[in-house]
């Protein structure tokens, strides 16, 4: 696994927004029998430990016409020897894998590349038969065996020949609810053990919106390639923690950097700014906001920093070069700031395993005035101090030289982020009109300038228009003022001016009023049997409304909906309707305080989200003082 | 779609010339080694960026063995003025086709201070796309706010002497160049669409130019019911002349591409013909009372025997042999097969190649070949069209935005025995709009708490509506067709609490006679009603779906278009509970319509009555044709916005007496 930055930042922020998807699954062909058979091989021609990969996989089709996306991954470690389809016991006509790059939205350029073809079966219950056979070069990069597949799998057949010449540990994953039996056998001719694992009615893989990463979920084996004693030579990969730092850390040792134009612009960032904090932040907002993330990596650029002053002058990079950067350019401004490799919370292992399958993510550490900081400029709108939920509490690997430091990313009080709306309305005619103030902190924050910095096509003010109003054009927004948007050192607010009339009901005398426009976790009830994995959310939430309406002249309130308080560990509601003496008030409060709602807390959270739905549904009545 | 074989046969242009021994004699791009910053008009300052000048430059050159070869040079400046210019301009991707061999390509970032930062070649890296288009990708380094991205390409490509420059893009272009250099005695002809400019031909030494300089061109920002890319400026041209063997003697003509389809289409050997011959007879077809029936039993057996796959372009996979016995055919094996069938029957038709309303135009006077990428059959006798190359398609429906635009019609004709073809380039008529529609039938109820509401109701699709939802029901398994069920239930009656459901007509046979597909559902709603005090809230103006709402802020930039021409009917009936009656019902009526020489081409209307306890409502919106001009938006506007205020209607239902 290569340190790709897992950029998916969040849509345009508001509860409202978050998707409680439904799964996504393809059933339109089964795999019948599938067997993978890995085994580790001396290579005399090239000194090395190779694996050679034969996988076989038999599909069956469940529909006519079924079109099967057949896809396999290689680079510059792993290559596909041969690749054979057949279907219905015939080999195909003008059959072409199609063999290219293999692009994501957060990598540019990377020598992972994909072996492609669609396999067509025609007919209902006809078989399509798929082989590769594959090596990769080095068991380094060998760290993984995913037992699920796209489609549900009858019969699968797992064995791994690890001769004893080979120091392997295999980490089971997940195998607790599946129905996974192990057998071992010793080969005394190659004195070899074959480890394999039989699987029978393994279900589809599901994609599920806010799903936990793969690793936490599937049943997989983690291989922890130690070391090797083969053809009169020692190989040693990962047999300790150590072994895996030493490896990253003399890929960084061997980046050579001109440090002229690294302290020169130190100096010019950091010049007659008064304080040492001013300075830091001054470095990393610099990085943040002027480097690009544009990911290449191309063989071992995928583990290796680019040099700082090329970052620098590119102005672009991705997260190991801008860690470096920022780590640069913090030293040659005098300050003690070191690289960092660490997993996100997409990975479901921390260090005690060493295995390239660990990280995908490189920070930079400060140690100042006795605390030690993180700086992720990947996060491009996060402010000093302030964390992203994917890396809050991960372990972390810090660069101390020959040793390391392993220590965690603190974990971020739900005050962190923050998400404020304020109006003052009154009733105009058939419309509300007022002022609205809002304020967004942390990860909100982040979330929102993201999102407006992601519509390339309007301006800031007319995406925040479209935003604010969910793109109502009814929601008539005018002498809109918006700042802190220039440094992520502030929080972002807007000020508008607003006339709408959604929510406002007038028939006869009497006025209908429902002064939540957004309704947010309206729709985020959860279908229970068909959400297969737990819900995590994207970042704990913090949000308050707070409208305040006076009454017409001559009005009274005459109803207003129930109270509404659930308070629960992982989360809280409250939503509430007063008296003002001549206003009417409405406040509002979510938290989401824990991201992580486990399947067993979704029949509760229902219960919970139908309490808030129902009061949403209620509205508060005002009638003349005369009735 | 794959381009069509015949297109691509190398066509051999005598040059009747010494052949060049060396390399080609192709211009070699440069750019100023002291580049200055450009300085834009303030008119322009609330761009993201603008292209300063766009160079494209296509050179024919004669190579050895009497072909000519074909290089591409396109050289652009683009001026970047804030932080979402250089998002868009930080990444380069530079199409070009696979196997190309590419001369050169150059890439520098010119800083507001004048400092130049070179593009080091070893960051040029190269991909290619799920479709195999092949692109030299790169990042540009440094970029600022003020800064200039400079860069240019050339690479030797297919030759190809039909071709088509977009010249407009999402900014705006302040320069466009474009120079078809060619030998001398080759003459091109250029055409411009979407916009007015005129190509000049001069001729230097040994070579023919053909020139375009557009200033000023706007940029085109997508909008809603408009076609992105036919809307965009764009030049087009062809070889029309070889002046060595014929001064007049135009090139490539409609006629001659008619001639060369036919001649492939009917290529097929008489132990091919028997054998069709031999499945004509087993099948039956030949005992059937008439063409229609021919037509559509030929369709039906050849659907669902053979395959389609569109990437199989061998010469043995497309013979007629071939396909008979594998089952598996490319385009031409495709239309030999339904050729050779219909011409055993005596079924009268005609290779029809059809163009796309989403992208390019068949211009009667302007032979681009490029631009006619879709085989259909035609029927004359009936009148109809057959989409062989698509599965998801029965007679007589083909894909919408292949019609109502030109198509090049091949009709046979003698000369002695020779049987050939001749073109004729027309309209390629759709179906009529009334059998195309999406309706509405519903009937809501309250339950006995007054907080939800029970809705029965079909949505009906048929016509050219219909082929999508008909293509999902029978291409998806049975876990899919439960989420259709329930995402199309969900938007349309606001609940996925559904307690009943099936799909009718789901077959492809029930196209041929327009039998609409319906999906019957019954379901329990809380979301269309709210309790206000004593009263209730009916939100039945969510019952129809939610609907497009238009709010033009920026003036329209491009006509009216629609996939196809259709009908929306909706009949609601409510049963008002007992003891409430309606207060408002009147919002209910909506009437927009536009009248265009008396008749009405577009409109939107709404109306109810009430009898006893049910509240009915009926609503017609008709768009009766595919393309409205720029003048006829605002009623456009008017007529679709229509459909959304209904969304807003919410009845109030009062206690009788309170």
């Amino acid at each position: 696994m290569k340190f790709k930055l897992l950029t998916t930042t969040l849509l345009v922020t508001g509860a409202a927004s978050l998707a409680f998807g439904r799964p996504v699954t393809d059933s339109s062909a089964t795999i019948s029998t599938a067997t993978e058979a890995y085994e580790f091989v001396y290579n005399a021609k090239s000194n090395s430990v190779q694996v050679k990969e034969k996988l076989s996989t038999t599909y069956t089709a469940n529909v006519y016409q079924a079109s099967i996306p057949v896809a396999e991954m290689f680079n510059n470690q792993v290559s596909i020897t041969d690749v054979d389809c057949r279907v219905d016991g015939h080999s195909l006509r003008d059959f072409k894998p199609l063999y290219t790059y293999y692009g994501s939205d957060d990598i540019f350029y990377s020598d992972e590349q994909i072996c492609y073809f669609p396999l067509n079966i025609p007919k209902i219950n006809g078989t399509g038969v798929v082989k590769f056979e594959e090596t990769v070069a080095d068991p380094r990069y060998f760290t993984s065996i995913m037992f699920q597949e796209s489609y549900a799998v009858k019969h699968k057949e797992v064995s791994i020949k690890i001769p004893r010449w080979m120091k392997v540990d295999l980490k089971e994953y997940n195998f607790n609810s599946f129905n996974i039996k192990k057998s071992v056998q010793y080969i005394p001719g190659d004195d070899a053990d074959v480890i394999t694992y039989s699987i029978d009615n393994l279900p589809a893989t599901v994609k599920e919106s806010n799903s936990p990463g793969p690793t936490y979920i599937y049943p997989h084996l983690l291989v922890l390639c130690k070391s090797a004693k083969a053809g009169g030579h020692d190989f040693t990969y990962f047999n300790t923690i150590d072994d895996l730092y030493n490896w990253c850390h003399g890929l960084v040792k061997s980046v050579v950097a001109n440090q002229d134009p690294i302290t020169a612009k130190a100096k010019e960032l950091t010049t007659g700014l008064p304080s040492d904090l001013d300075k830091i932040k001054a470095i990393f907002y610099y990085v943040q906001d002027n480097t690009r993330y544009i990911a290449f990596e191309d063989g071992i650029a995928g583990f290796k920093p680019e040099a700082a002053d090329e970052v620098l002058r590119k102005k672009y990079g991705d997260c190991k070069g801008m860690a470096n950067l920022t780590r640069s350019l913090l030293v040659a401004a005098g300050y003690d700031a070191r690289l960092c490799w660490l997993g996100t919370d997409y990975i479901a292992y921390d260090y005690q395993t060493p295995s390239l399958a660990v990280g995908n993510h490189m920070i930079c550490a400060l140690n100042f005035q006795g605390k030690t900081y993180f700086l992720d400029a990947t996060e491009s709108y996060i402010g000093f101090n302030e964390y992203a939920e994917r890396i809050q509490g991960r372990q972390v690997l810090v660069d101390n030289g020959d040793k390391y430091i392993l220590t965690r990313i603190p974990v971020a009080a739900i005050d962190q982020n923050h998400d404020v709306e304020k109006g003052k309305f009154t009733i105009n005619g058939e419309n509300f009109t007022g002022s609205v103030s809002h304020l967004w902190k942390g990860e909100d924050k982040e979330g929102v300038l993201a999102g407006l910095n992601s519509i390339k096509k309007e301006k800031t003010e007319t995406a925040m228009i479209s935003f604010l109003s969910q793109s109502n054009p009814d929601y008539a927004i005018s002498a809109l003022k918006i700042s802190g948007t220039e440094t992520p050192d502030k929080d972002v607010s807007v000020n508008y001016d607003v006339k709408y009339k959604d929510g406002l009901s007038a028939f006869g005398k009497d006025y209908y009023v429902d002064l939540d426009r957004k309704k947010d976790l309206q729709d985020a009830s959860i279908k229970i049997g068909e959400r297969k994995h737990d819900f995590w959310f994207g970042h704990k939430i913090n949000l308050s409304v707070e409208n305040e309406l006076t009454l017409p002249a001559g009005y009274k309130i005459s109803e207003m909906p129930a109270p509404l308080n659930v308070v629960n560990p992982n989360y809280e509601f409250h939503v509430q309707y007063t008296d003002g003496h001549g206003k009417l008030i409405y406040k509002k409060t979510i938290l989401i305080k824990n991201t992580h709602l486990a399947k067993t807390d979704f029949a509760q959270w229902n219960k919970d989200i139908e309490q808030l739905t129902k009061t949403y549904n209620e509205t508060a009545v005002l009638k003349p003082v005369t009735e | 779609m794959k381009k069509i074989a015949l297109l691509s046969i190398p066509i051999v242009l005598l040059s009747l010339q010494q052949l060049h021994a060396q390399g080609p004699k192709i211009e070699k791009e440069t750019w100023d080694e002291k580049p200055s910053i450009h300085t834009i008009a303030a008119k322009y300052s609330k761009e993201s960026a603008v292209v300063v000048s766009s160079k494209l430059r296509l050179e024919y050159v004669d190579e050895a063995k009497d072909e000519v070869a074909e290089y591409y040079t396109l050289h652009k400046i683009i001026h970047i003025i804030d932080d979402r210019g250089i998002e868009g301009f930080n990444k380069i991707y530079l199409g070009i086709n696979e196997d190309a061999e590419v001369v050169d390509v150059k890439a520098r970032t010119i800083l507001p201070g004048g400092k130049i930062i070179a593009l080091d070649k070893n960051n040029i890296k190269e991909i290619k796309d799920e479709k195999d288009n092949v692109y030299k990708i790169f990042a540009m380094d440094g970029l600022e706010k003020g800064c200039d991205i400079e860069y240019y390409y050339t690479y030797k490509k297919p030759t190809s002497y039909f071709g088509r420059e977009v010249v407009q893009e999402s900014i705006p272009v302040l320069q466009t160049n474009l120079r078809i250099i060619s030998p001398k005695r080759l003459k091109f002809d250029v055409k411009s669409y979407n916009f007015s400019t005129k190509a000049t031909d001069t001729v230097i030494n040994d070579n023919r130019i053909a020139e375009c300089n557009v200033i000023e061109t706007p940029g085109l920002e997508e909008e809603k019911y408009a076609y992105y890319d036919a809307n965009l400026q764009r030049i087009e041209f062809k070889l029309s002349y070889n002046e060595v063997i014929n001064k007049t003697e135009r090139l490539f003509t409609w006629n001659e591409l008619a001639k060369r389809l036919y001649s492939i289409y009917t290529d097929y050997s008489d132990k091919e013909y028997k054998a069709v011959t031999d499945l004509v007879s087993a099948n039956g077809w030949d005992k059937l009372p008439d063409e229609t029936s021919k037509i559509i039993a030929v369709e039906k057996y050849v659907k669902g025997k053979f395959s389609y796959n569109e990437q199989l372009g061998s010469k043995d996979g497309n013979s007629l042999e071939g396909v008979l016995n594998t089952k598996v055919a490319g385009t031409i094996g495709t239309m030999r097969l339904y050729g050779a069938i219909f011409n055993n029957l005596g079924v009268v038709y005609q290779f029809v190649l059809a163009g796309n309303r989403e992208k390019y135009l068949v211009d009667r006077s302007f032979e681009n070949w490029n631009n006619c990428d879709y085989p259909i059959l035609y029927f004359p006798a009936e009148n109809k069209f057959l989409a062989p190359t698509r599965p998801d398609y029965r007679y007589p429906w083909i894909v919408a935005t292949w019609g109502e635009t030109n198509g090049v019609f091949c009709k046979h004709t003698s000369i002695g025995t020779l049987s050939t073809a001749i073109a004729d380039v027309k309209n390629v008529t759709l179906e009529d709009y009334q059998k195309s529609f999406q309706n509405i039938e519903a009937r809501l109820e309250l339950n006995p708490g007054l907080d939800s509401i029970a809705i029965d109701e079909k949505q009906i699709f048929a016509g050219y509506a219909a082929i999508g939802y008909r293509d999902a029901f029978n291409y998806a398994n049975a876990d899919q067709q439960k989420d259709m069920i329930k995402e199309l239930t969900k938007a349309f009656a606001n609940s996925e609490n559904i307690l009943f459901s099936e799909v009718l007509n789901q077959d492809f046979d029930a196209e041929n006679t327009n039998l609409p597909l319906i999906l019957h559902t019954k379901t329990k709603s809380g979301e269309l009603i709210e309790q206000a005090g004593n009263k209730l809230l009916l939100k039945i103006g969510m019952a129809i779906g939610p609907q497009v709402e238009m709010y033009q802020e920026k003036p329209r930039q491009a006509p009216i278009n629609m996939e196809f021409a259709h009908v929306e009917e909706r009949k609601l009936e409510f049963i008002i509970p007992a003891g409430y009656t309606i207060s408002n019902p009147n919002d209910l009526k909506i009437n927009q319509t536009y009248i265009e020489n008396g008749q009405q081409t577009m409109g939107f209307v709404s109306d109810y009555e009430i009898k006893g306890n049910v509240l009915s409502i009926h609503i017609i919106e008709e768009y009766k044709k595919t393309d409205y001009p720029f003048n006829q938006f605002d009623q456009f506007r008017k007529i679709i916005n229509a459909s959304s205020d209904f969304n807003k209607v919410v009845l109030v239902l009062e206690k009788k007496g309170s």
